[in-house]
């Protein structure tokens, strides 16, 4: 799941949208494997097999064009406030200049089946609208969430600013390669 | 062999214990096996009925008034057209109309009980200005002025457990970004909205997605981005008894409940739990699977006792056997 630069096959850099399933959690301290600035990162275990987990950092997965457009990770917690501000401060999102979007979550998130359907229904307009990227995956989100949570639900996009009404038809090419220019958007669902 | 006779016996004995209950909860939360943990039961109990009605679903049908209300609320620009492809819905057929050129779009799905209407281009894009965004005090006034339109009474809404306030979420989309001037992250709300649960003779609906309810969302210039209900038409099935507080706490310990937490305390480390209140609801379906029965459940808060700290965490249990 890491890119050619961590040392991985960068899987996800070969299809032009992805989605990841799993378990996520974050660091409270800071991570100098990364880099020197010792940015705070999320962490995916994945199952290595008899020795355990190998555990993928947020921004080891390096996503990135040309093929890549649209990533999502369906998680809890990959992109909190405290992982994302401090990875945007150091300049290590795995937003590369060719990846439009990556979709994720600030909270704890539910993951039950049939998401995915719900999202490609929206990604490609079945029996509803066609959606752009953020509005299938809050689509997506607020349709396997309670409509009552006990706690607030935060689903995040995060990418480049001309690339927030991309769908999977009509898109553009992201017009900055500066990382101060990444933007987020965020859909929250709270208890009123 | 004689270990597989023992086990049969077990479960043939077993009863309840191992015997499926309905509604299954497993989209509700974690599954929770509370057998070595201490159930200390503090929540009262007398504003429960002693009996709930099982419902069978059927297809619900809306009224000429429903879909014209919503083709004139949309502000389609070619209205006869609009009237013409959605006319089959008030005689009971699926009918949906896209406009292209503004980007609405409103469907009818009687069959599922289900309204959709998606205007996306009212929400701002990061280049696009912020205008008239709802309050979201205005959020619940513009909505609640929508149910008429949709032919549903306030007596239909959910209320809170311990009071007569309506049973609400608060949807909040939210542009963010480093201002580099100010130094500083910004953020703009684009897009505020309600999610009004319905409530069934004063019972709440609750489930994952539009299970029975009204989204809606308002975008630039107080207009509606999107709206979602899916009010199911239900006919009484049978009634069924609730379960006495002592056999919910039963249900917990065997494993029946799922618990929904904030993610800081594991299930396995409770060592307590105190029931602090109970209420019934119908378990409901997002609109994309088809719900043949409505069934009530148990939802239950309680603080959770670990070696560490004490939160609030909810469960749902089943309510009937």
């Amino acid at each position: 799941l890491r890119s050619h630069t961590h040392g991985g096959s960068g899987i996800f850099n070969d299809v032009n949208i992805g989605l990841l399933i799993g378990h996520v959690v974050y660091g409270t301290s800071p991570d100098w494997t990364i880099s020197g600035s010792g940015p705070l990162q999320s962490y995916f275990p994945i199952w290595s097999g008899g020795s355990g987990y190998d555990w993928v950092r947020l921004s080891e997965f390096g996503f990135d064009g040309p093929n890549l457009r649209w990533m999502s990770i369906l998680s809890c917690n990959n992109l909190p406030d405290s992982v994302y501000q401090d990875s945007y401060n150091k300049e290590v999102l795995p937003v590369g200049d060719g990846l439009h979007l990556l979709c994720g979550a600030k909270t704890s998130v539910y993951i039950v089946q049939g998401f995915g359907i719900r999202y490609a229904n929206a990604l490609i307009g079945r029996n509803t609208t066609r959606r752009t990227i953020p509005q299938a995956w809050f689509y997506a989100g607020q349709a396997t969430q309670s409509i009552n949570p006990n706690v607030p639900v935060i689903f995040r996009v995060i990418g480049w600013p001309n690339c927030f009404g991309d769908d999977v038809i009509n898109y553009q090419s992201p017009n900055s390669s500066n990382p101060a220019n990444i933007d987020f958007l965020d859909l929250q669902v709270t208890s009123w | 062999m004689v270990k597989y006779i023992v086990f049969s016996l077990v479960v043939a004995l077993s009863g309840t214990t191992l015997r499926a209950l309905e509604p299954s909860l497993d989209d509700m939360g974690h599954p929770y096996y509370g057998k070595d943990v201490e159930i200390i039961w503090e929540a009262p109990t007398n504003q429960l009925p002693t009996s709930l009605k099982v419902f069978e679903v059927l297809p619900a049908s809306f009224s000429e008034t429903t879909v014209s209300n919503l083709i004139v609320a949309a502000g389609f620009e070619e209205q006869a057209k609009a009237r013409a492809r959605l006319r089959p819905a008030s005689r009971g057929k699926t009918a949906f109309f896209e406009e292209l050129e503004t980007g609405k779009y409103l469907r009818f799905s009687p069959e599922l009980g289900h309204i959709s209407y998606v205007n996306h281009r009212v929400i701002a894009l990061p280049s696009q200005p912020v205008e008239r965004v709802p309050t979201k005090e205005k959020t619940l006034e513009l909505a609640l002025a929508l149910l008429p339109a949709l032919e549903i009474t306030e007596s239909e809404l959910a209320r809170k457990p311990d009071g007569n306030q309506l049973q609400l979420a608060h949807i909040l989309q939210e542009h963010g970004s480093f201002d580099k001037q100010e130094r500083k992250v910004v953020k703009r709300a684009i897009a505020q909205g309600v999610i009004i649960s319905r409530a069934v003779d004063g019972v709440a609906f609750n489930g994952r997605g539009d299970c029975g309810n009204v989204r809606v969302l308002f975008g630039n210039h107080e207009e509606i981005a999107e709206l979602q209900v899916v009010w199911r038409k239900l006919r009484p099935k049978r009634e069924v008894k609730v379960a006495a507080k002592e056999q919910i706490m039963q249900w917990i310990r065997n494993g029946h409940a799922v618990i929904e937490g904030d993610g800081s305390v594991h299930p396995s480390q409770i060592k307590q739990l105190t029931i602090t209140q109970i209420s019934a609801c119908y378990l409901g379906k997002d609109v994309s699977e088809k719900q043949k029965t409505v069934y009530p459940y148990a939802m239950l808060t309680a603080t959770a006792k670990t070696d560490f700290t004490n939160t609030v965490v909810r469960l749902n249990c089943p309510i009937f056997k």
